[in-house]
């Protein structure tokens, strides 16, 4: 029930985030949302609950965009086991600094593999464009970190209610 | 099942998945997914379609007054000039009928809505409702309220991918409105498009409209791309290039016209 309730969450949030939030970004400020929902699943969710979802937001992702199909799968799988192992042998707090910092270095790196994509088929591409793209994208990324702030009370709501049901079955 | 073994089990199915895709064996499970999703997609971008139309018209009501007077001038001439035009079409049809020409439009519209917008932050192109089974082509023009927008990239049964022509890949042979000029218009990083290879000799100023020439046979001839900027000229070189303003707003883009 747990997966099938996530996998409805996560294609809905990848919807929203493909046409409500995407047809917004020509301002330059869209943060991803899908992408910082996710990451506080893996944050705060047991790693073998939240990494097959990867798989469901990346088909999703991959199936919307017109792009190189399987690109968001190797990376959220990429970037579930990267959590992982941070929580693992870095620390593993549940806390909002690591969803912060994950957020910044995973929409980095997305932002890095979109430029490679764009230079790579554009065939070069000029040092004025490379700068302004990069200028629009840092944008786009330090909303999904701002993003990921606002989006804490939310998550943790849910969050704990999930956990407080789940006590309830164990008491029973 | 240990936690090697469950990585591994996961990272296969990926693999899998990918598989099948570039094999074509999923594309009906991926267009099922997609048509699922579809109807959300249109709703929710009509809805982000309406908020920018009205923030739109709140922060630009001084500017819409200063067109409004524009446009009324602007109506006149064209009532008086849509005159004229109906007088020539009637001398048209008189022409035709005595060349007995052939009246065989085959052009078919499709009218469908946008239903996703690509997540890349520097591709511009949209998912539309509509796929193959409604009659779509592959490489199909998408126009929308009467000015081209893109083509068709990507086929599925009930959906299609439209590459928008301000994407930095998108390059389209045009003319310049009026004159011999043509060129390439092509999609520029930041939402705008620019107008290269025309020749020195040829005279282009602000205002000139530009139409696709049907080069290539990838559009049809004629069709709306924008209007010429800005035109920036360099004394050395051997094309001029130019700054195009495209004519549909892909900021509200919600319904589309596919041209088959």
């Amino acid at each position: 029930m747990w997966y099938l309730i996530s996998t409805i969450i996560l294609i809905l949030v990848a919807t929203i985030q493909n046409s409500l939030f995407e047809s917004f970004k020509h301002i330059g400020l869209i943060p991803n949302f899908a992408l910082v929902i996710f990451i506080y699943l893996l944050v705060y969710e047991d790693f073998k609950k939240a990494f097959p979802l990867s798989l469901v937001l990346g088909i999703a992702m991959d199936i919307m965009s017109t792009g190189i199909f399987g690109f968001y799968i190797v990376f959220f799988i990429l970037l579930s086991l990267t959590i992982d192992f941070i929580k693992h042998n870095i620390g593993r707090s549940k806390s909002l600094s690591l969803v912060i910092i994950i957020t910044a270095i995973s929409s980095f790196t997305l932002i890095f593999f979109e430029l490679l994509s764009v230079i790579l088929t554009l065939k070069g591409i000029g040092l004025t464009s490379i700068v302004t793209i990069m200028k629009q994208l840092s944008v786009g990324a330090l909303a999904s970190i701002v993003a990921s702030i606002i989006v804490k009370p939310l998550f943790q709501a849910i969050y704990s209610f999930s956990e407080r049901n789940k006590g309830m079955v164990h008491y029973e | 099942m240990n936690k090697k073994k469950f990585i591994t089990l996961i990272v296969s199915i990926a693999l899998i998945i990918i598989f099948l895709h570039y094999k074509g064996v999923s594309n009906k499970v991926e267009g099922k997914l997609q048509q699922t999703t579809s109807p959300i997609g249109v709703v929710l971008s009509e809805f982000s379609a309406k908020i920018k139309f009205y923030y739109s018209l709140v922060t630009h009501i001084g500017q819409l007054q200063s067109e409004n007077n524009e446009l009324k001038k602007t109506n006149n001439e064209l009532q008086s000039k849509i005159a004229e035009l109906d007088e020539d079409k009637r001398e048209n049809d008189n022409l035709k009928k005595l060349l007995r020409f052939s009246e065989d439009s085959k052009v078919n519209w499709i009218p469908a809505d946008i239903s996703a917008f690509d997540s890349s932050n520097i591709r511009q192109a949209v998912t539309i409702n509509k796929g193959s089974k409604d009659g779509i082509k592959e490489g199909s023009s998408v126009i929308s309220e009467g000015f081209l927008i893109g083509k068709v990239i990507e086929l599925r049964e009930n959906s299609a991918m439209v590459l928008l022509v301000i994407d930095p890949t998108s390059s389209i042979p045009v003319t310049v409105q009026g004159t011999l000029a043509s060129g390439l218009v092509k999609g520029q990083i930041g939402f705008g498009l620019t107008l290269e290879n025309v020749p020195q000799g040829e005279k282009i100023s602000k205002g000139d409209i530009i139409l696709t020439s049907g080069l290539g046979g990838e559009f049809p001839r004629g069709l709306i791309i924008g209007k010429i900027e800005e035109v920036l000229n360099k004394d050395n070189g051997i094309f001029q290039q130019a700054e195009v303003r495209p004519a549909a707003d892909f900021k509200i883009l919600k319904q589309v016209l596919i041209v088959n």
